[in-house]
């Protein structure tokens, strides 16, 4: 059944996913809504993503999840919510879940280049192959591999010295 | 090597969603998820006749000759041009709905007034055709009613009509096309969208088109979408996006434009990757020339003497006034070089970029060459940056050069929360200025 294999995927990719937004928003609150509007546009068009048999369903997911990243940015710059790791006065339910090795390794993200952490995370947090990354960014596998690499150096660096 | 230490550093990231949220969304999803509701006879009579209506009103509009009307209107239509605009709406609306990679003939429909349209996001490439499909009902009858693709409802056509242009060829005996057409219309944001669309009699190996100065394989489409008209011919279209084509340098003096064959295989058509083409032998390179709205097949020797020229008109129609010059540096020309490749030309057009105000970084890694391109502003021996900028601002970055000068210029995006953006060339003190406003 399409609904079955519908919970599959929204089960198998929901942490990554959500790990992948979050990471990138730094909100918990607006990751819920971005979250929650990538796998509501999934349900709706997932007839015809089945219908593309060779596509990959995490890809799927997580470029609609980009996309509506994407559109969330493009809004008027009033209506984005605060950085939950930055905010001055922090909301303490959100404060409760970062602790510090988030605050670390966002403040070492934040060093690098946008794609290189756009590539880190869809790596460790949305737990894609590099293959699958390619296929997000519609960029050569190489690419993401060398990229990968430099940033997980420079990461490393940022981290630890 | 496995990287465990960065791995055990993100795991130990809390980015988990809550298992309230999880629930809460599966059962939004998922119906079957959500706590069953009650039997209720009227609701149940309800819901039957609903579903009876439904499937009846679905059967009869989506019915296969409803489908085969709609695709043979869109068809009829296409190469009717018009001075008033009338067809161009319908054309620019099936363009539009090239925009995406899927070959479904369902894309648009039409009752013969109103014509419904699944649509992605034309800002984006891949498969973002899931991204933002919405099915807009537009009357198409009237030229001020067409739908914006960044708007889900209907807007007056002013985006479709600042640049048009269509080119028609007869066949030519080597190259047994029946038309070519080229069609190109930039939204109100801007963004640019060229259409070929081709004619070939069925059963012959279908054509996708690419282009280049040079004769150089596009290394992507946006979308190609083929049909059968009425008199069996398979109607080939294919939509690029102007970040896929810089354009200065595709139009070449924006008067014409090179368009070269390839041939791909029909399993191919639609495909969500790139397209993966085998140059035709004896593949000829056409010349469009947009002002006499002709294309005219050139050879090898025309190509190579107007390689030069290209150039030149290239840069005499982008170096600005208020374009910054600098010294020449080693790192630069490397992006000199691979600028001179239309492919990797315009992957540096849409990659990141830093900026701190000395110094511009452009990451290169789409052209197998994974370090970042360093491009001091102030001194050749200065290659730091510290301080990103938001991408999504960065229109075009452009990089090129004119008798060993190196020359850049940033053109910012204006998006509805930039309304005091500025468009055009920046100088760099421009641009600093603005980027510390945002801030």
């Amino acid at each position: 059944m399409p609904e079955k294999t519908l919970e599959s995927l929204y089960l198998d990719t929901i942490d990554q996913v959500f790990g992948y937004v979050y990471s990138r928003v730094r909100n918990r609150e607006l990751a819920e809504d971005i979250v929650s509007e990538t796998y509501v546009k999934a349900a709706e068009h997932y007839d015809r993503f089945v219908a593309r048999e060779h596509a990959s369903a995490r890809s799927w997911v997580f470029t609609i999840a980009r996309n509506v990243m994407n559109d969330h940015f493009r809004k008027p710059i009033t209506s984005q919510l605060a950085d939950d790791s930055v905010a001055n006065a922090p909301d303490i339910d959100h404060v409760v879940d970062i602790n510090l090795a988030h605050a670390d390794v966002m403040k070492a993200l934040e060093k690098l280049p946008e794609r290189q952490q756009e590539i880190l995370l869809l790596r460790f947090k949305g737990e894609l192959r590099n293959n699958e990354i390619a296929e997000l960014l519609d960029i050569a596998e190489r690419s993401v591999s060398a990229a990968l690499s430099k940033a997980i150096s420079t990461l490393r660096q940022n981290l630890y010295v | 090597m496995f990287n465990r230490d960065i791995k055990g550093a993100f795991s130990r990231m809390d980015t988990k969603p809550t298992e309230q949220f999880k629930h809460h969304l599966k059962a939004r999803i998922i119906p079957d998820a959500a706590p069953a509701r009650a039997f209720h006879p009227f609701r149940a009579f309800t819901l039957a006749g609903a579903t009876l209506v439904l499937v009846f009103g679905v059967f009869t509009f989506f019915s296969p000759a409803n489908i085969n009307r709609a695709l043979a209107s869109a068809i009829q239509n296409t190469f009717a041009f018009s001075a008033d605009g009338y067809h161009h709406l319908k054309i620019e609306i099936g363009m539009i709905a090239q925009g995406s990679k899927d070959t479904s003939t369902t894309e648009v429909w039409t009752n013969g007034t109103h014509a419904v349209i699944d649509y992605s996001n034309p800002t984006n490439t891949g498969s973002e055709y899931f991204d933002q499909p919405q099915g807009v009902a537009c009357d198409y009858r009237s030229p001020v009613s067409v739908y914006d693709a960044h708007e889900p409802s209907c807007k007056t056509p002013e985006f479709l009509t600042e640049k048009m242009i269509n080119a028609h060829s007869a066949a030519t005996a080597d190259m047994p096309i029946k038309e070519i057409a080229i069609e190109s219309a930039t939204d109100t944001h801007g963004d640019t969208y060229l259409t070929w669309i081709t004619h070939r009699p069925l059963g012959t190996t279908l054509l996708s088109i690419s282009s280049g100065p040079y004769g150089y394989e596009m290394s992507e489409f946006n979308g190609m979408y083929s049909w059968q008209n009425e008199a069996g011919d398979t109607v080939n279209r294919v939509t690029l996006h102007s970040e896929d084509i810089l354009q200065p340098m595709f139009f070449a003096a924006e008067t014409s434009f090179l368009v070269q064959l390839k041939e791909i295989a029909p399993e191919d058509i639609g495909s969500a990757g790139p397209f993966v083409g085998e140059a035709l032998s004896q593949s000829p390179v056409y010349l469009v020339d947009t002002t006499s709205m002709t294309v005219t097949p050139v050879s090898d020797e025309w190509l190579e003497q107007s390689r030069k020229t290209f150039d030149d008109k290239m840069f005499a129609s982008m170096v600005s006034t208020e374009t910054i010059q600098r010294e020449y540096e080693s790192s630069f020309q490397y992006a000199i070089d691979i600028g001179n490749n239309l492919n990797t030309y315009t992957r540096l057009s849409t990659d990141r970029t830093t900026v701190d105000g000395t110094a511009l970084e452009v990451d290169v890694y789409d052209l197998g060459n994974t370090d970042p391109i360093i491009i001091d502003t102030t001194s050749a021996a200065k290659a730091e940056f510290t301080r990103e900028v938001d991408t999504n601002l960065i229109r075009d970055m452009k990089l090129y050069s004119a008798d060993g000068t190196a020359i850049y210029h940033v053109q910012l995006q204006t998006f509805e929360e930039l309304p005091s953006a500025p468009a055009g060339f920046f100088t760099k003190d421009a641009w600093m200025n603005h980027v510390r406003a945002l801030k």
